[in-house]
């Protein structure tokens, strides 16, 4: 049990996937700029973590390995995530029309969010808990450095930037910082 | 011999038949389940969409959700006694006899000595009925206005003023004569 809590929360915060193995930052530039974006994108990514680390561990485990085809992995993996991030887009389509349209094209573009297809790949020779515990920690610290990251951009809007860093350099450069916050979490393992 | 080749494709394109049922699956019965959400978008497109919230609700959309739950159909200034008989057909339900909203509502109309042309009552009202050139004097066409008061809390002047009178009637019943 021990275990599983250290996994977690070593694959959310010390081995994040955004900060510290830098994937997935197309998302997370594109959806911080505001709270009420920012946390639904992280719920639904985490979502869909979630579901395509299950769904790609049973069949690496089941289908992959006892017939010999590993290679398949890559386009399985694809197939199941696009599929995963169809339903989660459907299912958001038809219970919020406003959030559909506030995520716009972020929503189908978590299929080819590099983060997830990294989570899946590298968890999909753990076994089914060890997988679930990296995936939903993973997934949690996607969110939570979302939820971070939107809340520091709508500070840096009220600061008079310079004219040269306004946009997206400052906050790539405040992107870099909360990655060097970020590597104090190493000593915590 | 062939094996090496059929067992991936096998694979591949049955979990993918798989996984492609599952989301139209999911689609339909999301899509079953949107029959309520319909009728909200009927009682929508019949209201009149000037998102003046003086049914009491923050705009239209909220307005017909609130009427799909129920609420009364009487409450729509803007759209009248004409909104409220075509949603008492779509609805089923009685025209109601006491007319909740005013039938004479009060009127807009800018106090041309105050008016600095700022143009800010133009773009707070819904229906286009403040007219006006920017650094001019602006002016209220009295024939759309629903007396909505929306244009009176961007007043910096606070030149706007709501009237209440014979005379608006009279415009309005006028116009109404008009072909």
């Amino acid at each position: 049990m021990f275990d599983l809590v250290t996994i977690l929360g070593g694959a959310a915060l010390v081995n994040n996937f955004v900060l510290v193995q830098l994937l997935g930052l197309c998302p997370f530039m594109g959806v911080s700029n505001r709270l009420a974006t920012a946390l639904p994108m992280g719920i639904a990514t985490t979502f869909v973590i979630t579901i395509s680390t299950l769904l790609t561990n049973i069949l690496n485990n089941y289908l992959l390995i006892p017939y010999n085809i590993e290679f398949l992995r890559l386009v399985l993996f694809i197939t199941v995530i696009a599929s995963v991030v169809q339903l989660t887009e459907r299912y958001i389509k038809y219970t919020s029309k406003l959030l559909h349209q506030m995520l716009g094209i972020y929503l189908p573009l978590i299929t080819s969010n590099c983060a997830i297809l990294g989570v899946v790949l590298t968890v999909a020779d753990l076994s089914l808990i060890q997988s679930l515990a990296i995936g939903i920690g993973s997934a949690i610290g996607f969110t939570v450095v979302l939820v971070l990251f939107s809340g520091l951009r709508a500070r840096l809007d009220e600061q008079s930037v310079p004219k040269a860093f306004r946009g997206a350099p400052i906050a790539f450069i405040t992107v870099g910082m909360l990655a060097l916050a970020f590597l104090g979490f190493k000593g915590m393992l | 011999m062939i094996a090496p080749i059929l067992i991936p494709t096998l694979v591949l394109s049955s979990s993918a038949f798989v996984l492609a049922c599952l989301v139209v699956l999911t689609e339909r019965v999301l899509r079953s389940k949107q029959r309520p959400d319909n009728l909200i978008t009927r009682i929508n497109e019949l209201l009149p969409q000037t998102q003046c919230a003086q049914c009491g609700y923050p705009g239209c959309l909220p307005y017909a959700e609130a009427v799909a739950q129920g609420e009364s159909i009487s409450l729509c200034k803007p759209g009248g006694v004409t909104t409220q008989s075509t949603l008492s057909t779509l609805l089923n339900r009685p025209v109601e006899d006491e007319f909740q909203s005013d039938p004479h509502p009060p009127l807009a109309r800018i106090r041309e000595s105050d008016c600095i042309g700022c143009g800010l009552c133009v773009a707070a009202c819904p229906v286009d009925a403040i007219v006006g050139a920017p650094n001019y004097l602006h002016t209220v066409l009295e024939l759309h206005c629903t007396g909505c008061e929306l244009c009176l809390p961007p007043c910096p002047v606070d030149c706007i003023d709501l009237i209440q009178s014979n005379d608006v009637n009279r415009v309005r019943n006028h116009v109404a004569s008009e072909p």
